[in-house]
C-alpha cells in the first residue's frame, strides 16, 4: 500500500475519531487517524499524575499571566496548575466570538476526553423524538431502538459505573457496580420519592472502573482509585480516556498509522467519482501540505471544527462547503444551559459524616415536559447534585489564636448541597459558524465565526429551575437555600456544543442521513458532536461513542461489499 | 525608574517624612515585585507572627516566605503587586514613626500589635498585612501534615464511605 492511501481515514483523535478507528483496525482496515495536537501517551505523558497538592509550586494556581493570556480556557473549572497543559491555549488557534462564545479544546490524541467529566447517561425516545413532537429542528432520523445495543457495545469496552433505575426517561445499561451515596444525598432522593411521583434523584452514572472483568485487563486498566484528578490522567486507567483503551487498542492491530502535529484543511471531493477521496493536510510545525487519501473518511474533529472542515472543503460541485446544497451546514448549533446553580445548608445529619471520595454523585433526570408540555418553555433540564460535609474551619485572629482555631478544624460542620442545571438549548438557525472571509489561522486556514447565544427559552428555563429546586430542597429541609444565575458563563462554557452537521431524513433540511453519512457524499461520515440534530439534557459523549461505532460498523459493512 | 522606585516615591511625595529603603538590590528570584533582603526578611517576620508554625511538625518542600513571594510575583495582577508594594511601604513607615527599633528587633506583643492595627486597615496597609495572611494560611494549609491529619485528605483513597457515624 502506498504510504499516503489507506482504507479509511478518521480525523481527530479523541473519543469518538478513536472509536471510529478502533472498530476499523479491528476489522482488518489500514487506517489513517490524523491528530492536530501532540501525541500523548498514556502513562507517558501524564506529568502532574502523581503530584500531591503540596508538590504544585502555585498550589494548582494559575499565574496572572496565564489568566490574562487565557481568557478562554481559563473559564474552565477544570483548567488549572495540574492540567493546563491539556488545554488549547487562546493564541494557539484563534477565533471570531461574533458573541461571546468560550470555545474549550485539547488538541492532542485523546482530546478532550483526558479532561472529561465522565458522565455517561444514556438517552431515551423522550429525547430523540423531541424536536418531531414539539416542533424544532427537525426529525431524528434514528430512534433508541437503533442505538441501544451500540450504547451496551461501548459500555462494555468503557466500563459504566451505575444502578439500574428502570426509568423510562434514562434507560438502564449494563452496569459496574456503583460508588455508595452518602446519608444526604439518600435523604434528599426519600424526600423527592415522597413528594413527587414524576421525579427521582439517582447515582449519576460514570465512565469509571469499579470492578475488574477480562476486557478491562486486556485494555491494562485498573479500578479506579477514586482520587478524583482524573483530569491530569489516570495511571491506572481507572476512568475512561481514549489514550488508555481506544487507541492502544486500535494500535495492537498492526492496522493504524497515526499522524500527530496534522491539521487538516480540507476534505478532496474528486468530481469525476462523485466522492471524497482523501485529506489535504498541514503539517502544525512546518507547514508543508501533504494528501492522504482513503476510501471512506470520518470526521470527528470535535464539534466546531469539524463544521470549520467541511464549511473550508469547498470544490467545483460544492462551492459552500462539502455536502452543503441546502446552506444548512454550520446553521442550528446548540449546546447545554448550565448557568443555573443552588446550594444550600442541611442541618440535619449531625452525627454522620463520609470517608474517602468518589468521582460522581447524584442525578436528577430530566422531570419537565417529559410526557407532555407543561410550562411556557420547550424541553427541560436534568440536575446534578450532591452533599458534602463541611469542614468547621476557622481563620480568625492571629498568632497563637490562629493557630489554636487551624487545629481544632477536626470537628465537623453542617452539610452543604449543591445543585447545577444541565438545560437543553433548542438549535436555531441563528446560532450558526461561518468561515471568516478575511482572517486567517497560523496555518491559512479561514478562522471560524462564532455567533451562539442564548435565548428567552433558556432564560424561561433557569426561572423554572430555580423555582422547582428551592421547592424540592425546602421539601427535603434544606435551608438557606440559594440560587445563582451565573449569567458571565457564556455558551461554549459548558463545553457540550452540538450540530451543524445535522443527521435528518431529508436532504433538503438536514446534512446527513441515518448512517451519519452526508446525503450527498456518501462516502464522508460525520459521528462526533456535529452530527446532532438536538441536544436533550444529558453528557453527550456516551451518544457520540454510540453513534460513531455505529456509523463505523456500517461503513465496514459497506467497504466489505464494496459499495461504498 | 522601576515599579518599587516610583511606589516609594509616591510614599515621600505624600508627606510622609521617614528614611526609606533605597532602590537596592533586589531578589531576582521574583521580577515583579522587586524585594530587596531587608523587606525579605520584614515579610517573614511578618508572616511568622501572623501565623507560628513549628516546622518540624508541619514540614513543607518549600519554605514560607519563598512560597508568598512566588505567589505574589506569579499569581498576582499588576495592579495588586502595586497595591502590596505600597502597602509594604505604608507598614514600614509606620514602625519607623512609632520605634526606633526595626520590625524584627521589637518584642512580640509590640509586633503582634502593629500587625493587628494595620490588618483592619482599608489602605494598601491593611491589604498587605491580609496577603500575607491568607498565603501563609494557604501555605500552611497545604502541609502534607496538616491535609492529612487535620484536613483528612487521602490522595489516593480507594473507598468512599457515605454513612459514618461520629
Amino acid at each position: 500500500m502506498d504510504t499516503n492511501n489507506f482504507d479509511a481515514i478518521v480525523i481527530g483523535a479523541g473519543m469518538s475519531g478513536g472509536w471510529a478507528a478502533k472498530e476499523f483496525c479491528e476489522q482488518g482496515f489500514k487506517t489513517l487517524l490524523i491528530e492536530r495536537g501532540r501525541n500523548v501517551e498514556h502513562l507517558k505523558d501524564y506529568p502532574t499524575t502523581k503530584l500531591k497538592p503540596w508538590e504544585f509550586k502555585h498550589r494548582g494556581k494559575l499565574t496572572a499571566k496565564e489568566k490574562e493570556e487565557n481568557p478562554i480556557a481559563s473559564s474552565c473549572y477544570a483548567f488549572y496548575e495540574g492540567s493546563k497543559h491539556f488545554f488549547v491555549k487562546d493564541s494557539e488557534h484563534e477565533y471570531i466570538q461574533t458573541k461571546p462564545f468560550d470555545w474549550i479544546r485539547g488538541y492532542q490524541v485523546g482530546g478532550k476526553s483526558i479532561m472529561w467529566a465522565r458522565q455517561v447517561q444514556r438517552w431515551s425516545d423522550y429525547d430523540f423524538e423531541g424536536p418531531a413532537r414539539d416542533g424544532f429542528a427537525v426529525d431524528w432520523p434514528i430512534r433508541y431502538k437503533d442505538i441501544e445495543k451500540w450504547y451496551a457495545y461501548v459500555e462494555k469496552f468503557v466500563g459504566v459505573s451505575g444502578n439500574k433505575d428502570r426509568l423510562d426517561t434514562l434507560p438502564d445499561g449494563d452496569f459496574l457496580k456503583p460508588w455508595e451515596s452518602n446519608c444526604v444525598e439518600d435523604h434528599f432522593k426519600d424526600a423527592v420519592k415522597k413528594n413527587y411521583s414524576d421525579r427521582h434523584v439517582i447515582y449519576s452514572r460514570c465512565a469509571h472502573l469499579t470492578e475488574s472483568k477480562p476486557i478491562f485487563i486486556k485494555q491494562g486498566r485498573g479500578l479506579c482509585a477514586s482520587r478524583r484528578i482524573c483530569e491530569r490522567g489516570c495511571p491506572f486507567g481507572g476512568y475512561f480516556n481514549a489514550n488508555s483503551t481506544l487507541i492502544p487498542w486500535a494500535n495492537k492491530t498492526g492496522n493504524l498509522s497515526l499522524k500527530v502535529n496534522s491539521v487538516v484543511h480540507s476534505i478532496i471531493y474528486d468530481e469525476n467519482i462523485k466522492k471524497a477521496i482523501g485529506v489535504r493536510v498541514i503539517d502544525a510545525i512546518t507547514k508543508e501540505s501533504t494528501e492522504y487519501f482513503a476510501k471512506v473518511i470520518f470526521l470527528n474533529a470535535a464539534t466546531l471544527n469539524t463544521n470549520l472542515i467541511l464549511l473550508n472543503s469547498k470544490s467545483k460541485r460544492f462551492p459552500n462547503g462539502l455536502g452543503n446544497d441546502n446552506g444548512l451546514l454550520g446553521k442550528y448549533i446548540a449546546f447545554h444551559n448550565y448557568r443555573g446553580t443552588v446550594s444550600a445548608i442541611h442541618e440535619g445529619h449531625q452525627g454522620f459524616t463520609t470517608e474517602g471520595a468518589k468521582p460522581t454523585s447524584s442525578y436528577i433526570p430530566r422531570f419537565r415536559n417529559v410526557y407532555k408540555q407543561e410550562t411556557d418553555f420547550l424541553r427541560g433540564y436534568a440536575a446534578g447534585f450532591g452533599a458534602r460535609r463541611m469542614r468547621d474551619l476557622n481563620t480568625d485572629g492571629i498568632g497563637d489564636d490562629l493557630m489554636n482555631n487551624l487545629l481544632a478544624t477536626k470537628e465537623n460542620g453542617l452539610w452543604r448541597v449543591d445543585s447545577h442545571m444541565m438545560g437543553e438549548t433548542i438549535p436555531k438557525e441563528s446560532n450558526q459558524v461561518s468561515l471568516d472571509e478575511e482572517k486567517v489561522d497560523q496555518w491559512g486556514i479561514p478562522q471560524l465565526k462564532v455567533d451562539v447565544d442564548y435565548d428567552q427559552n433558556d432564560q424561561k428555563m433557569i426561572d423554572d429551575y430555580f423555582e422547582q429546586l428551592t421547592e424540592m430542597f425546602t421539601k427535603a429541609g434544606f435551608k438557606n437555600i440559594k440560587t445563582r444565575d451565573n449569567s458571565k458563563r457564556k455558551p461554549g462554557n459548558d463545553i457540550h456544543e452540538m450540530g451543524g452537521v445535522r443527521m435528518g431524513k431529508n436532504p433538503e433540511t438536514s446534512l446527513l442521513n441515518k448512517w451519519n453519512q452526508l446525503h450527498l457524499c456518501k462516502n464522508v461520515f460525520v459521528t462526533d458532536g456535529a452530527c446532532m440534530t438536538s441536544t436533550s439534557t444529558q453528557n453527550p459523549s456516551l451518544t457520540f461513542m454510540a453513534i460513531t461505532a455505529r456509523a463505523a460498523n456500517y461503513a465496514i459493512n459497506q467497504l466489505k461489499k464494496t459499495t461504498i | 525608574m522601576n515599579r518599587r522606585c516610583a511606589i516609594q516615591k509616591i510614599i515621600l511625595t505624600s508627606g510622609a517624612i521617614a528614611t526609606l529603603t533605597h532602590c537596592g538590590s533586589s531578589d531576582a528570584k521574583f521580577p515583579n515585585l522587586l524585594i530587596d533582603r531587608d523587606e525579605n526578611i520584614l515579610i517573614n517576620e511578618i508572616s511568622k507572627c501572623i501565623l507560628s508554625v513549628n516546622e518540624k511538625d508541619f514540614y513543607t518542600i518549600d519554605s514560607r516566605i519563598n512560597f508568598i513571594l512566588t505567589m505574589i510575583n506569579d499569581c498576582y495582577r499588576e495592579s495588586d503587586i502595586s497595591k502590596y508594594l505600597l502597602g509594604l511601604e505604608q507598614f514600614k513607615l509606620l514602625i519607623n514613626q512609632k520605634t526606633n527599633l526595626s520590625f524584627e528587633k521589637l518584642p512580640a506583643e509590640e509586633k503582634i500589635k502593629h500587625i493587628e492595627f494595620s490588618i483592619d486597615s482599608d489602605k494598601e496597609v491593611g491589604f498587605f498585612i491580609n496577603t500575607i495572611k491568607q498565603l501563609s494560611l494557604r501555605h500552611f494549609m497545604t502541609s502534607e501534615n496538616y491535609m492529612k491529619t487535620y484536613l483528612k485528605f487521602e490522595f489516593m483513597p480507594n473507598r468512599y464511605l457515605g454513612r459514618v457515624k461520629l
